[in-house]
This record gives structure tokens, C-alpha cells and sequence, in this order.
């Protein structure tokens, strides 16, 4: 079941070809951020970014929808795991992120459909947690012992 | 659709959300301000570096090819839970210029960044795919 060249290291089994995707990555962040100081960027921009960033989540669940018919039940368990975790964090954000930006001030916010903004403060984020805590476990049953 | 997902997963995934809204229903009822968005951040960064955690441990049972997919999603989703709570804060703090770095520098570095954050998992998910063993 183990392949040759296994290291118990994080990062030691990353190919160079990933490397290179993490840093054009990076090198597109810097380019975004470099944009953004010389010339003026509206909020709504920002904000719309921001919202962009659900694509690659959605892309990711096709992958993992696609993914774990491929492997054994253990592998093909936390995939599925990971993408309801993903999928909870992906449906959440865009409505969080409309609602922070709704209010008049930053840190006393509006009621949502009639309730007041305490619900609110813990139930986004902790959805968030949830989605989060999940993909973990997920991460974790990979590590069980059989 | 075929589901690999056991009992107990399912009964965690009720937990979760039944637990989400008691704490929400508490929260409306003590009135708690904004702040307590940051607590719960905070927990959530936990989460992901728990996941770093496993993914390291994980490693050397499943093999090489295992051991790197799960660490491309995981440092996906470590770059965003890492800066998660001090960009919020920043936001909060009114968007201040850092080193000379503007708002709108800040701005377009972080939340570009947050695409890649998840571009890369979706790579790692897509390499999980593309090497399928049963």
C-alpha cells in the first residue's frame, strides 16, 4: 500500500509541478495586491473577489463528487467528509459576506430577516466551524488505525 | 448516489448543526456583540491546524501520492485559516495602510489570495481523481 520515497514530513511529498502551481498563485496574489495600491480600488471589487472565491470551492466539490467513486471506502469516506464540510463553508459565505457589508457601522450589525444580529454573529460563524471541524475529522480518520 | 459516509458521521453532522443553532438561540438570547464572531474565528483556525496536524500524521500510512493530495488541500486551507482572523481584525480596525501597504494593496493580495487558497485543494481534489485505485 506504501509507495517508495514516503516521508512522514508535510511537505515532502509535494512534486515540483505543485510548487510551481503554489507559487504562480502567489505571484498572481502579489500582482492583485500591487494593482491595488497604485490604483484605486473600489469596495465592491474587493468584496466582489471575495465572492469569486466560492468557483474554486464549487470546483473542488465537482472533483471530489468525481473523485470518490475512484477509491476505497476509507479514502472515498473523508473525501466525502471534505466536501460537506467544503460545501457548508461554500453555501454560507456569500450571505455572511452581503450581511457584514449591509450595515451601517462595522461592528453593530443589522438584523437578517427580522432577527436581531446576536443570532447571527454565531450562527454564520459557526457554521463555519462546522464546515471546518468536519473537513479535520475527515483529515482524521485517515490517520486511524484500522 | 452511493454515500461511503457511516452512521456516525452523520450523527457528528447533526450534532454540529444542532449545537450551531443552541449556540446561536443562546447568543440572541444574552444579546453578545460582534466579538463573539471573533471567538468562534478562532476555533475555526484550530480546526484547520488540527487538519495540517492529521494530514502529517496520515502521511506515512497511505503512501506518497495520498500523503501529497491531502497536504495540498491542506495548505490550501491553512493559508486561509492562518490569515482568517487577522484580516478580519484588520477590516474591523478600519482598513489601515500596513509597511506602506495600502488598503487597496491589502485588499487585492488577501482576497486573491483566498482563490488560490482554494484553487490549490481543488487541484489535490482533482489529482485524487485522476489517479482513482480502488
Amino acid at each position: 500500500m506504501n509507495d517508495d520515497n514516503i516521508t512522514g514530513r508535510l511537505l515532502g511529498n509535494l512534486e515540483k509541478r505543485d510548487w510551481y502551481l503554489i507559487g504562480a498563485g502567489t505571484v498572481l496574489a502579489i500582482i492583485s495586491g500591487i494593482i491595488g495600491q497604485y490604483y484605486t480600488v473600489s469596495m465592491a471589487t474587493g468584496v466582489f473577489i471575495d465572492q469569486v472565491s466560492v468557483v474554486p470551492i464549487l470546483i473542488g466539490l465537482v472533483f471530489i463528487y468525481l473523485a470518490r467513486s475512484e477509491w476505497s471506502g476509507d479514502i472515498a469516506r473523508t473525501l466525502e467528509l471534505i466536501g460537506i464540510g467544503l460545501a457548508i463553508h461554500m453555501i454560507v459565505f456569500i450571505p455572511h459576506l452581503n450581511w457584514h457589508i449591509s450595515g451601517a457601522t462595522l461592528t453593530d450589525l443589522p438584523p437578517l430577516m427580522g432577527v436581531p444580529a446576536s443570532f447571527w454573529y454565531v450562527f454564520f460563524h459557526g457554521l463555519t466551524l462546522t464546515g471546518f471541524a468536519l473537513i479535520g475529522y475527515g483529515f482524521y480518520l485517515l490517520t486511524e488505525n484500522i | 448516489m452511493v454515500l461511503h459516509l457511516k452512521s456516525r458521521d452523520f450523527k457528528i453532522i447533526l450534532t454540529c448543526f444542532a449545537g450551531v443553532l443552541a449556540a446561536s438561540f443562546l447568543s440572541l438570547y444574552l444579546s453578545l456583540p460582534i466579538q463573539v464572531e471573533l471567538l468562534v474565528d478562532l476555533f475555526v483556525t484550530v480546526s484547520i491546524m488540527a487538519s495540517l496536524y492529521f494530514v502529517y500524521k496520515g502521511a506515512t500510512r497511505w503512501g506518497g501520492q495520498v500523503a501529497r493530495y491531502s497536504a495540498l488541500i491542506a495548505l490550501g486551507l491553512t493559508y486561509y485559516g492562518l490569515t482568517l482572523i487577522p484580516h478580519v481584525y484588520w477590516h474591523l480596525s478600519g482598513t489601515p495602510s500596513f509597511l506602506g501597504l495600502n488598503a487597496g494593496a491589502i485588499t487585492g493580495f488577501q482576497h486573491t489570495a483566498t482563490i488560490i487558497a482554494f484553487l490549490i485543494p481543488a487541484y489535490g481534489f482533482y489529482l485524487f481523481w485522476r489517479s482513482g485505485k480502488k
